[in-house]
C-alpha cells in the first residue's frame, strides 16, 4: 500500500467524510483464513473464506454523526465507502459497516468496514 | 496515443444529445434546450459550454448517462487509466459535503462524495479526466 505509513487521512462512508483518530491501527484482513489440519500423513491446508474487512476503524464523531452511522449499521443496505491512507492512496468498495460502539469520553465511533466484493485501489 | 489505450464505447452526436436530454427529462425539464430556455441568457451561455464538454465526453466514450438498476439516471465517467467513477442521483448529504470556501474545491468535494472516492480521490484526477468530472458534478448542481 505504499511506503508512507501512518494515520489514515480520511474515511468516506455513504457520501459523508469522517476524520480518523490519529493513533488507530486499521487492520485489513485477507480474504481467506488458513489453518493446518494434522493428519496421520501430510498436514492439510484448510482455507476458509472470510469477509474483506477493514477492522478497528476509529472515527471522531459528534453524536449526530454517530447516529447516522448507526442508521447505516441498522438498515442493511450497501453503499460506497473509501479510505485514504497516509500515502494518499485511495481504496474503495461497496459494502456495509458494523458499528461496535461510541466512546463519549473520546468522542469516537469504532467500526468495521466490510466490502461486499473487494477493496480496490483507485488509480485516477 | 495519449493515456492508457482502452476499449471505449464511442457513440454518435445524436446519441450523446439523447443521453443528456434524458438526464434533463429525469430532472423535470423537456430536454437540454428546455433547461437552457428556463435560465437567464447569460447563465444559459455559461452552462452551454459545460454541456458541450459532457456531450463530447459521451461521444468519446469517457462519459455515459444511463438508468441504473433502481431506475435512477446515473452518470458514469471512465478515466484515461480505466477507473470508473459513478455519480448516482445527488442527495442532501452530497451537497452538505461542500464545505470549502473555494468554488473549485466545493465541486471536488461534491464529486468525491457522490462517487465514493472522497475529495482526496478526486484530487488525483488530472487534465481532461478532471474537467469531465467537474462538468458532471456541475451538471448535478444545476438541476
Amino acid at each position: 500500500m505504499g511506503f508512507q505509513v501512518g494515520t489514515i487521512k480520511k474515511v468516506l462512508i455513504d457520501g459523508i467524510s469522517y476524520n480518523a483518530k490519529a493513533d488507530i491501527d486499521a487492520t485489513k484482513k485477507p480474504r481467506k483464513e488458513k489453518e493446518g489440519i494434522a493428519t496421520s500423513g501430510k498436514t492439510f491446508q484448510k482455507f476458509t473464506a472470510i469477509p474483506a474487512d477493514l477492522e478497528s476503524i476509529t472515527l471522531t464523531t459528534s453524536p449526530q454523526q454517530h447516529g447516522r452511522l448507526e442508521t447505516l449499521h441498522d438498515d442493511g443496505n450497501v453503499f460506497p465507502m473509501s479510505v485514504t491512507l497516509a500515502d494518499n492512496s485511495v481504496y474503495r468498495c461497496v459494502g456495509f459497516i458494523n458499528v461496535e460502539g461510541r466512546s463519549t469520553a473520546e468522542g469516537t465511533t469504532t467500526l468495521t468496514m466490510t466490502a461486499e466484493d473487494e477493496w480496490t485501489p483507485f488509480y485516477s | 496515443m495519449f493515456g492508457k489505450k482502452q476499449n471505449l464505447k464511442t457513440v454518435s452526436a445524436e446519441t450523446a444529445q439523447k443521453q443528456l436530454d434524458d438526464f434533463f427529462e429525469y430532472y423535470g425539464y423537456d430536454n437540454e434546450q428546455g433547461f437552457l430556455d428556463a435560465q437567464k441568457q447569460d447563465d444559459a451561455d455559461a452552462f452551454s459550454s459545460t454541456f458541450e464538454r459532457i456531450k463530447r465526453g459521451i461521444k468519446m466514450g469517457f462519459i455515459d448517462i444511463s438508468e441504473n438498476e433502481d431506475g435512477e439516471i446515473s452518470v458514469t465517467q471512465v478515466t484515461k487509466k480505466g477507473s470508473e467513477l459513478v455519480f448516482p442521483e445527488i442527495s442532501a448529504k452530497n451537497k452538505s459535503e461542500m464545505r470549502a470556501v473555494n468554488e473549485f474545491t466545493k465541486i471536488h468535494q461534491l464529486a468525491g462524495s457522490m462517487t465514493g472516492v472522497g475529495y482526496e480521490g478526486i484530487c488525483k484526477l488530472k487534465g481532461s479526466d478532471l474537467s469531465n468530472c467537474e462538468s458532471i458534478a456541475t451538471l448535478f448542481l444545476l438541476v
